[in-house]
């Protein structure tokens, strides 16, 4: 049986580097994933992972067993991207998918498209569309889905880390998600 | 348009709503495009996050762990405070023993002394010299000369 996040902390701060190692593969995927996501910057994200955990461990006496390991570690991560966005870091309006050539015009997609909700995005191409409309949300509205798919954490634990009412996280994701609805054409409607 | 079911559609799909919720969301979804939608985005969304899976940078616990161990600003700052706090305290320290040591000795201080007197009279010699230099015109050299040569003539004269 694996350590808990607990045990895990408990190690390192006894001297123990693997435990902190260990930590660091539990949680760097998603992590890197929720980052780069949300700040649509390689270097931005390679950044911020590093930056995540040295706050992480520089804060590590604060950490108490019972607190959760990975809503303490999707907190700092948080505010290092809310701090990332208010630097005025270098933020591209185009998506990482767009960039990349996966996403292709709305427009086109649209037309070649009739979708019933349950294969509405099946397709490569349709998939392309729902990421350039995700990719059009505002920053807070990317990151209630991020949050909530990568931390797997629940809607009241990221209400506690965005420091607003569970309600405020739900209705942010509801509008996003008429916002992409409508974005993606009336028959998702 | 909102039914009422947004926020359960949303809860449903993470599962989060409660078990005795879910077949009244259920039998709404095949009744509301408006949620259906909802459902049919989130879906696509999930499978796109589940298909991307980015490499993340390589990562070492030890080099992490020794940049947390790096001072940041504020450290930084009180750091340079405290340096400063002490080479001020440093030269008042100096001072106090200099001008001590001065008291001691009667007034031997180098400013009380015939040294910095004799400098005095070096510096107002240069800066005599350097106003020469700056508003002495040609005239004066010329009216200068001229009485020479007048003194020269004067003193020919008496030898013949």
């Amino acid at each position: 049986m694996s350590a808990s996040d607990a045990e895990l902390v408990k190690a390192f701060k006894e001297g123990d580097p693997g435990a902190l190692d260990e930590l660091i593969s539990r949680y760097k995927g998603p992590l890197y994933a929720y980052l780069l996501r949300l700040a649509r910057d390689r270097d931005a994200a390679d950044d911020l992972l590093q930056e995540v955990f040295v706050k992480v461990i520089k804060k590590l006496g604060a950490y108490g067993e019972e607190d959760k390991f990975s809503a303490w570690l999707y907190t700092v991560a948080h505010h290092a991207v809310m701090d990332h966005f208010r630097a005025g870091a270098r933020r591209r309006e185009d998506s990482l998918y767009a960039a990349d050539g996966d996403a292709r015009p709305l427009a086109d997609t649209l037309a070649s498209r009739e979708p019933s909700p349950e294969d509405a995005f099946a397709s490569a191409e349709s998939a392309g569309a729902l990421e350039a409309a995700f990719a059009r949300l505002s920053p807070e509205q990317r990151e209630v889905f991020l949050l909530r798919h990568y931390s797997e954490l629940s809607f009241r634990e990221i209400a506690d880390i965005l420091k607003v009412p569970i309600g405020t996280v739900l209705a942010r994701m509801s509008r996003a998600l008429a916002k992409m609805r409508q974005e993606l054409g009336e028959g998702m409607q | 348009m909102n039914c009422g079911y947004k926020e359960k559609v949303l809860l449903y799909f993470y599962g989060e709503l409660p078990e005795r919720e879910s077949g009244a969301v259920k039998s709404h979804l095949g009744a509301c495009a408006s949620c259906a939608g909802d459902l049919a985005v989130l879906k696509g969304l999930t499978a796109r996050f589940e298909s991307f899976s980015p490499e993340a940078p390589r990562l070492s616990a030890r080099g992490l762990a020794d940049a947390a161990r790096e001072p940041g600003f504020w450290e930084t700052a009180l750091t340079g405070l405290r340096r400063a706090a002490a080479a001020g305290a440093f030269t008042a320290a100096f001072l106090l023993v200099f001008q001590l040591l001065g008291a001691h000795k009667g007034a031997q201080a180098v400013w009380g002394s015939d040294i910095d007197s004799n400098l005095d009279t070096i510096e107002y010699g240069i800066y005599s010299l350097e106003d020469d230099m700056l508003y002495s015109s040609s005239a004066d050299f010329e009216d200068k000369y001229n009485r020479l040569e007048t003194q020269k003539e004067e003193i020919a004269d008496k030898t013949t």
